[in-house]
C-alpha cells in the first residue's frame, strides 16, 4: 500500500504535477505513512531523478523548477504531520544566498538556488543589493552553514572582499563557509579574497557547496 | 566599396502587420502590467505627465498616448562625432556601422597566450588596435580594466579610448555619477558645451534590467544625460527563457515595452533628447540558465528589433558578433558571422559586440579583432550588393571576349576589381604548397602577427594637453567625491 503511494508521489513530482503531489502527500498522512518516508522515498527520490536527468542534459531548467514546486507542495501538505511528530527532514546543509550591494542582477543567483534546493540543500535567499552587514545578520539569524554571494558587475565584485573582511573582523570567519560566483568572477579572484569556493555556473556552484561542507 | 557608407535593410524578418501587433502588445504591457522605476524623481515626472504611479510598489503604468507622443518627439537621426570628423557616425535610416563589445574583463595576452585579467594598458592598446582596423567604425567599452578604482573605472576607460583612437567613443557607466562624468568628458573633448551640442563626442548606454525594471542608477543617469542633451542608448536585454519569454515574439514585446518605458522618460525630461533604440536581447541556454551570447536567435531578435525601431523612426543600437567559444575557433567564426550578417542586413545602425570578444563577452582578444575585421569587411561587401548598370551588366565586355576567350586582359576587368571584389586583408587563398612554404600558419597566428605589427607601428595623436588636463581633473574630482 505505502510502496504504491510512494511510487505515485515520486511519479507525480517527476511528471511536474503539483496538485497530484499535494493530494498524494495528504493521502499518505491519512493512511498513516511516515512523512519522513514520504520525504525520503517519494519527494527526495523524485528530485534526485529529475536532477540526474538535468545533469545528463535531457531536461531543462523549467522542469527542475516545476519539479521543485511540486515537491514544495507535497512537503507543505506534510508539515502539520511533521510538526505533530516533532520530526524534520534532513538536508545537506543550510545555505544563505545574496546578490551584493549595488547589484540588482539576480537570475544567476536564482538558478543556483534552484539547483541547490534540488540537490537537497535548504536555501535562504535574501535577494539583491544586500550590504555586508545585512548578509551577516541574516546568516547569523538563520544559523546557515554556507554563504553564497553573487555579482554581475565588476564594480560590485569588491563587496565580496569586504564581506569576507567583515567576517574576519567579527571573528566569524570560521563559522561560515563562503562561496562566490557571477559572470566576471574568476577562481583567481575568489582565491585572492580568501573565499572557500567558486563556481563558474550553477552546477559547479552546487559541487563547490558540497565540497565546502564535506557532503 | 566605401567602408564609411554601408547600408543594410535588405532583410525583413517581420511583415508590417506583425510589427504593428508587437507594438500593440508592448503598449498593452506598459498600460496593464507596467514597469518598475526605482527613482523618486522619475516617478514624479512620469506621474506629472499622466502615467499611473503606484508609489508603494514603484510600478508605473503608461497611457498609450503618452508613449506615442514621446516617440513623436524623438529625433530620427543621431550624429555621433569622432575626434576625426571623417569618422563621424551618422546613425539613421539603414546606415550600418560596426564596433567592438562592451564589458569583457579578461584578455588573451598577445605575447604569452595566457588568459588574464585586463588592465588599463590593455585598454589603450585595444583602442590603438581598432583605430587601425578599417571595418571597425567606433569604440565601445572593449574592456573593463581591473587595475583602476572600480568606482570610477568608466572614466579611466573612456580617457584611454579618447587618447588612443580618433574614432567615435561610447562607454557604459556603472552609476549616475559615472554617466555625468562621461558626459563631461565628451564636452571637454568637443571643446565646450556649445561645441558638444553641435558635435556630441560621447554616447552613453543605459539598459533596463529585465523583466520590466529600471534601476536607480540607470534612471538617474538617463535623467542627468537627457538634461545635458547627451546622446543616450536606451534599451534592454531580456534573455529568452530566464528574464524574458521563450517565444522570440514575446521577447520582442518585452524588449519593446522596456525600451519604450525608458525612451518615454527621456523625452519627458527634455523633448528631442537624442535617443538610440537599444537591442541587446538574446536567449539563455536552458540547460544552465547562462547567457547564450553566440545564439543564432540573437541575430533574428536583433534583426526584428531593427525593423521595429525603423517603424518608430529611431536610430538603432544593435548587437551581433558574439560567441560563447573560449578560443578563436570554428565555433567563434560561425556564431559571429551569422549574427553580424543577419543584423547588418536588417540595417542595424550601430552594431556593437561585432568584434573581438569571446567566452560569452568575458574575453577580449587582439587576434580575434583582426580576424573579425576581415569578417566585417566581407559582411560589408554583402551589404554593398550588386550594382546593375549597363557598364556592370557588361554586355560590351562579353561581346568583346566572345565564345572561348577570357576576361583577364580586359580594361573593363581591371576597372572593376576593386569596386566589385572584396580583397582579403588576412584570409589565405593560396595553394597548400605556397601556404606551407610561407610557414603553414593557422589564421590565428597570422592575425596575432598583424596585431603585433599594428601595435608596433600605428600611432594615434593624443588629445591636446589642455583637454588632457580637463579629463584628469574630471577623474580626480570623481575619485575624491564618489570614488572612495
Amino acid at each position: 500500500m505505502s510502496e504504491a503511494l510512494l511510487t505515485d508521489l515520486r511519479d507525480a513530482i517527476v511528471n511536474l504535477d503539483e496538485s497530484r503531489a499535494r493530494e498524494l502527500a495528504s493521502e499518505g498522512v491519512g493512511q498513516g505513512v511516515d512523512p519522513l518516508d514520504m520525504i525520503q522515498h517519494g519527494i527526495r527520490a523524485a528530485l534526485d531523478l529529475v536532477g540526474e536527468r538535468f545533469s545528463a542534459g535531457t531536461v531543462f531548467l523549467p522542469e527542475l523548477m516545476l519539479a521543485a514546486k511540486a515537491a514544495d507542495a507535497a512537503v507543505a501538505a506534510l508539515e502539520p504531520e511533521l510538526l505533530k511528530r516533532g520530526t524534520r527532514g534532513k538536508t545537506l546543509g543550510k545555505v544563505l544566498l545574496a546578490t551584493v550591494e549595488g547589484d540588482l542582477h539576480d537570475i544567476g543567483k536564482n538558478i543556483l538556488a534552484l539547483l541547490m534546493r534540488s540537490a537537497g540543500f535548504e536555501i535562504v535567499d535574501i535577494g539583491v543589493d544586500k550590504t555586508s552587514e545585512m548578509i551577516l545578520d541574516a546568516a547569523k539569524k538563520n544559523a546557515v552553514d554556507l554563504i553564497g554571494l553573487s555579482a554581475l558587475l565588476t564594480t560590485t565584485m569588491p563587496r565580496m572582499r569586504e564581506f569576507i573582511e567583515l567576517l574576519e573582523e567579527s571573528g566569524l570567519r570560521d563559522r561560515f563557509k563562503v562561496i562566490v560566483g557571477g559572470a566576471p568572477v574568476t577562481q583567481e579572484f575568489a582565491d585572492s579574497i580568501g573565499a572557500d569556493g567558486y563556481g563558474a555556473d550553477g552546477a559547479a556552484g552546487v559541487a563547490v557547496a558540497r565540497r565546502s561542507l564535506g557532503t | 566599396m566605401d567602408a564609411w557608407n554601408l547600408r543594410g535593410g535588405q532583410l525583413k524578418i517581420l511583415a508590417q502587420n506583425e510589427i504593428e501587433e508587437i507594438h500593440q502588445r508592448a503598449l498593452d504591457v506598459l498600460r496593464e502590467v507596467g514597469c518598475y522605476f526605482e527613482h523618486e524623481k522619475a516617478l514624479e515626472i512620469l506621474k506629472n505627465h499622466g502615467a499611473s504611479v503606484d508609489s508603494s510598489t514603484g510600478v508605473v503604468k503608461f497611457p498609450r498616448d503618452m508613449v506615442e507622443e514621446a516617440l513623436r518627439v524623438c529625433p530620427p537621426s543621431m550624429l555621433l562625432a569622432a575626434r576625426d570628423p571623417k569618422k563621424d557616425i551618422h546613425a539613421e535610416g539603414d546606415r550600418v556601422y560596426f564596433g567592438p563589445g562592451t564589458l569583457p574583463v579578461k584578455v588573451r595576452d598577445l605575447h604569452t597566450g595566457e588568459v588574464r585579467m585586463g588592465t588599463l594598458k590593455d585598454v589603450e592598446e585595444f583602442a590603438r588596435l581598432i583605430d587601425a582596423l578599417e571595418f571597425i567604425h567606433f569604440w565601445k567599452g572593449m574592456l573593463t580594466p581591473c587595475d583602476v578604482n572600480q568606482k570610477v573605472v568608466e572614466l579611466y576607460t573612456a580617457r584611454a579610448a579618447f587618447n588612443n583612437t580618433t574614432k567615435q567613443v561610447s562607454q557604459t557607466p556603472f552609476s549616475t555619477q559615472g554617466a555625468i562624468g562621461l558626459c563631461r568628458m565628451g564636452v571637454a573633448v568637443a571643446g565646450g558645451e556649445e561645441a558638444f551640442r553641435q558635435r556630441p563626442m560621447i554616447l552613453v548606454n543605459m539598459l533596463a534590467v529585465s523583466p520590466l525594471q529600471w534601476t536607480r542608477e540607470n534612471v538617474g543617469a538617463i535623467i542627468a544625460l537627457a538634461e545635458r542633451g547627451c546622446p543616450i542608448i536606451v534599451g534592454s536585454e531580456p534573455q529568452g527563457g530566464t528574464t524574458g519569454p521563450t517565444p522570440l515574439a514575446g521577447q520582442l514585446v518585452l524588449n519593446v515595452a522596456e525600451s519604450l518605458a525608458g525612451i518615454t522618460l527621456t523625452q519627458l525630461v527634455r523633448p528631442n533628447t537624442p535617443v538610440m533604440w537599444g537591442n541587446v536581447g538574446s536567449i539563455s541556454d536552458m540547460h544552465t540558465g547562462m547567457f547564450a551570447s553566440g545564439a543564432v536567435e540573437l541575430g533574428l531578435i536583433n534583426a526584428a528589433m531593427n525593423q521595429i525601431a525603423k517603424f518608430y523612426g529611431l536610430p538603432t543600437y544593435s548587437t551581433g558578433g558574439m560567441s560563447d567559444s573560449k578560443v578563436s575557433d570554428a565555433q567563434a567564426g560561425v556564431e559571429k558571422s551569422l549574427q553580424v550578417l543577419t543584423v547588418a542586413l536588417a540595417g542595424g545602425n550601430y552594431i556593437h559586440d561585432a568584434a573581438g570578444m569571446l567566452e560569452t563577452c568575458l574575453l577580449s582578444s587582439h587576434e580575434q579583432y583582426v580576424i573579425d575585421n576581415e569578417m566585417l569587411g566581407m559582411v560589408a561587401r554583402v551589404l554593398d550588393g550588386i550594382r546593375i548598370t549597363p557598364e556592370t551588366l557588361a554586355f560590351d565586355a562579353i561581346r568583346e571576349v566572345g565564345p572561348r576567350g577570357n576576361f583577364m586582359g580586359l580594361r573593363h576587368t581591371l576597372d572593376h576589381i576593386r569596386s566589385e571584389h572584396y580583397l582579403p586583408r588576412l584570409f589565405d587563398r593560396a595553394t597548400r604548397e605556397t601556404w606551407e612554404a610561407n610557414g603553414g600558419k593557422d589564421i590565428r597566428e597570422v592575425a596575432r602577427e598583424k596585431a603585433k605589427e599594428i601595435l608596433a607601428t600605428h600611432e594615434v595623436e593624443p588629445l591636446p594637453p589642455e583637454v588632457q588636463e580637463e579629463l584628469e581633473a574630471i577623474i580626480q574630482e570623481a575619485e575624491e567625491t564618489y570614488g572612495r
